[in-house]
């Protein structure tokens, strides 16, 4: 998938998907794991997730397990890139500007 | 793939809801574009296997197949080459015209998903029932409806009579004029602490007349002090905040909520707002010297469309 850091539209559920990684943006969550911490219904999120990959604000890679050892599929675990962790960062201060000024 | 024997081999789930679910969600990820279909049934499986009981699996099956289609409204916009492996080179200008294949199908799955729509709100109406309630808080004006500022009691009336006050009731002529956050000099209101957001005039037993200070001209307004993720999730509402204000109307102490909005957020503009006004508060006047007093006051944050 194309990688590239451009700029995302930003929407109240694109907001929750950011909100989510910020919390720590050293781990790596799948979907699920998303959609938990956003509650976020599967149909917003999946999107969502593809958009910021495709802008190069997320990275993916396949969860590092044997499927047949583990007795479940593999998870495509997100995370956030560092060009992603600064342009989210500046979306949420640019939030915040309000109460600090 | 191996997962795919996986599942349907020991992992298959037994009970309908679930094999619906499974199937949904392969269905939704097989139709996704381009190399994505692979990866999405994969990664959506494992997903699935995440979500406990059966109409949270369904609901996510649901879900994907939305996801399907809002991708494939827009490849391109999700990093997807839009040249199908399997399908013909007419096909390459839009991948989601593949989704278009096979019309009877597409309406079968159509009807098959309201189907599950009206047995999921059947079977969960006391959950969905909890998300309604949890989605008023975005609405602007939710928590003022729902929430409304608790008025306090007026204690029973035992002072003299009115004609008692007509005297005490001339107005102050040094007075600056009032803030727009400040409320109307009310004279029949008892003193603090009930006087909340308002400016009293009133009469003690030893004859002196006191006026509780507030907001003067020149503070600041709530324009600048609205949070903006607040503006963004509709939180409005008003908080009471107490200040100390000294004779030359500045802030003795910090400023503490009295009564939240509701919303943290808010609180925190409205102290960031009570500070930022130091020094333009009115300050409590006794027989029309000022003097230093603490007092309540209340900031309104409001959404305008």
């Amino acid at each position: 998938m194309a990688r590239q850091d451009r700029d995302v539209r930003m929407s109240l559920q694109t907001l929750r998907v950011l909100e989510a990684f910020l919390e720590n943006p050293t781990e790596s969550l799948s979907g699920a794991d998303v959609q938990k911490r956003g509650h976020l219904a599967s149909g917003t999120l999946y999107p969502i997730l593809l958009r910021l990959e495709s802008a190069g604000w997320l990275s993916s890679r396949w969860e590092n397990v044997d499927p047949s050892r583990v007795g479940r599929p593999r998870r495509r675990l997100y995370r956030l890139t560092a060009s992603g962790m600064r342009r989210a960062s500046e979306v949420f201060a640019s939030f915040n500007r309000g109460v600090l000024a | 793939m191996n997962i795919r024997d996986d599942l349907n081999d020991d992992s298959a789930p037994s009970s309908p809801p679930d094999d619906w679910a499974l199937q949904l969600t392969r269905y939704a990820a097989r139709r996704a574009p381009g190399e994505l279909a692979e990866r999405l049934d994969e990664e959506w499986l494992a997903d699935l296997d995440m979500h406990r009981g059966p109409f949270a699996r369904l609901r996510f099956a649901l879900g994907c197949c939305r996801a399907t289609h809002v991708i494939a409204r827009e490849p391109a916009a999700y990093g997807v080459a839009t040249t199908p492996v399997a399908v013909p080179a007419v096909a390459i200008a839009d991948a989601a015209p593949s989704l278009r294949r096979g019309g009877s199908s597409r309406s079968l799955l159509l009807f098959f998903i309201a189907f599950l729509h009206l047995l999921i709100i059947v079977a969960f109406s006391t959950g969905i029932h909890v998300r309604d309630t949890d989605r008023e808080s975005y609405t602007p004006t939710g928590r003022v409806i729902i929430k409304p500022r608790p008025a306090e009691p007026p204690p029973p009336y035992t002072g003299p009579s009115d004609s008692d006050f007509a005297p005490r009731e001339k107005p102050n002529p040094q007075l600056p004029a009032f803030d727009p956050i400040a409320f109307p000099e009310d004279t029949s209101t008892p003193p603090l602490p009930t006087g909340i957001g308002t400016n009293l005039s009133s009469a003690e037993p030893t004859g002196i007349t006191r006026v509780i200070g507030g907001p003067g001209a020149g503070f600041p307004g709530t324009a600048h002090f609205y949070p903006a993720l607040s503006r963004q999730l509709g939180e409005a509402g008003a908080a009471t905040v107490d200040v100390c204000v000294d004779t030359r109307g500045r802030l003795t102490g910090e400023p503490q909520i009295r009564t939240s909005s509701g919303f943290p957020r808010l609180d925190a503009g409205a102290l960031a707002l009570a500070k930022a006004g130091s020094g333009r508060y009115r300050s409590t006047t006794e027989n029309g010297q000022p003097i230093s007093a603490c007092y309540p006051f209340r900031i309104r944050f409001a959404l305008t469309h």
